[in-house]
């Protein structure tokens, strides 16, 4: 995994060292920007927040605004693929857009994480802006995963989990626990019976009688 | 000619991006912009075309106007090979433009 890059820009050759969790929400939070400004076809807004992301992902104040846009977008690349996750976890994968919150604010997404690590570890705030971004991904799917068997459990005791046929009805889970469902396409093969093995079969899931 | 800055790129893929013909790997650069020449040259809003060569000359509409055609057309078609056309026309859709 590399854990720094350089990038030239202009005559000036940086060195990035790979987001810790912090400002990797950082960096997110303005790509989420980047991407609003793209689909909205404001091109004034999508080149401020380019710049943004590099003068964060750098930690420089610079003005990139005269170099020549090939050399500003090689940059952005590069520094999109140094920060990007490189484990490929279910939780990375869910595809439903948050809903905003009344209550919603800029640079929120560090306090959630913030919270939830907090809370489960005990770690302090500068402990948790300073985790791996891959470890923080997989230790909050790993919260996320815990919280919801503990939901279904306690779903599972309470009256409104049985339909009026006393049948159980399961708690959905979140799209990124469902796995991914295969198709199973093979035919059943037919042996005729003359072919089959005689005297006990023994398989490999099942125990042999002692 | 002076690379464009990102606004400035940005800019002239909204100017010309309806111009652009789709990408075909068996072409060229240079395939690529003689399609957009000839986009350009047939197209209802030749408008688009000399606010292109403004952008990529830096100069004014009279200076572009006291120009020839050939010349106008080298500015034009330096501008795009040196501001790499075909990188710019893939960064855009990657990130989502779809204006032109």
């Amino acid at each position: 995994m590399h854990k720094s890059s350089s990038v030239v820009l202009g005559d000036k050759e940086y060195n990035a060292d790979r987001a810790k969790l912090k400002r990797w929400l950082q960096l997110e939070g303005i790509r989420e920007q980047i991407a609003r400004a793209a689909d909205r076809e404001d091109g004034s807004g999508f080149v401020a927040q380019i710049y943004s992301y590099l003068s964060v992902a750098l930690s420089v104040d610079d003005n990139f605004s005269q170099l020549p846009w090939f050399e500003v977008i090689n940059a952005y690349i590069t520094l999109i693929r140094l920060n990007s996750p490189k484990l490929d976890l279910p939780l990375l994968h869910a595809t439903s857009e948050g809903e905003r919150v009344p209550w919603e604010y800029e640079g929120r997404t560090w306090y959630a994480w913030a919270k939830i690590f907090s809370g489960a570890f005990g770690w302090s705030l500068e402990y948790i802006a300073d985790l791996d971004i891959d470890d923080a991904i997989a230790l909050l799917q790993e919260i996320k995963a815990d919280e919801q068997t503990q939901r279904e459990w306690e779903w599972l005791l309470t009256e409104i989990s049985y339909d009026k046929h006393g049948k159980h009805k399961e708690l959905p889970r979140p799209y990124w626990m469902r796995g991914v469902i295969i198709p199973d396409n093979t035919k059943p093969t037919k042996i005729k019976k003359s072919m089959l093995p005689v005297g006990n079969i023994v398989r490999w899931n099942e125990t042999p009688d002692a | 000619m002076k690379p464009l800055t990102l606004d400035k790129a940005m800019e002239l893929y909204r100017i010309i991006g309806k111009h652009l013909p789709e990408t075909d790997e068996n072409d060229s650069g240079i395939d690529f912009i003689g399609k957009i020449v000839e986009n350009a040259r047939q197209s209802s809003t030749p408008q688009d075309y000399i606010d292109a060569i403004i952008l990529l000359s830096g100069e004014s509409l009279l200076s572009i106007s006291k120009m020839s055609s050939d010349q106008r057309l080298e500015i034009f078609i330096s501008g795009l090979v040196d501001n790499k056309i075909l990188q710019l026309k893939a960064f855009c859709n990657t990130m989502g433009f779809n204006h032109g």
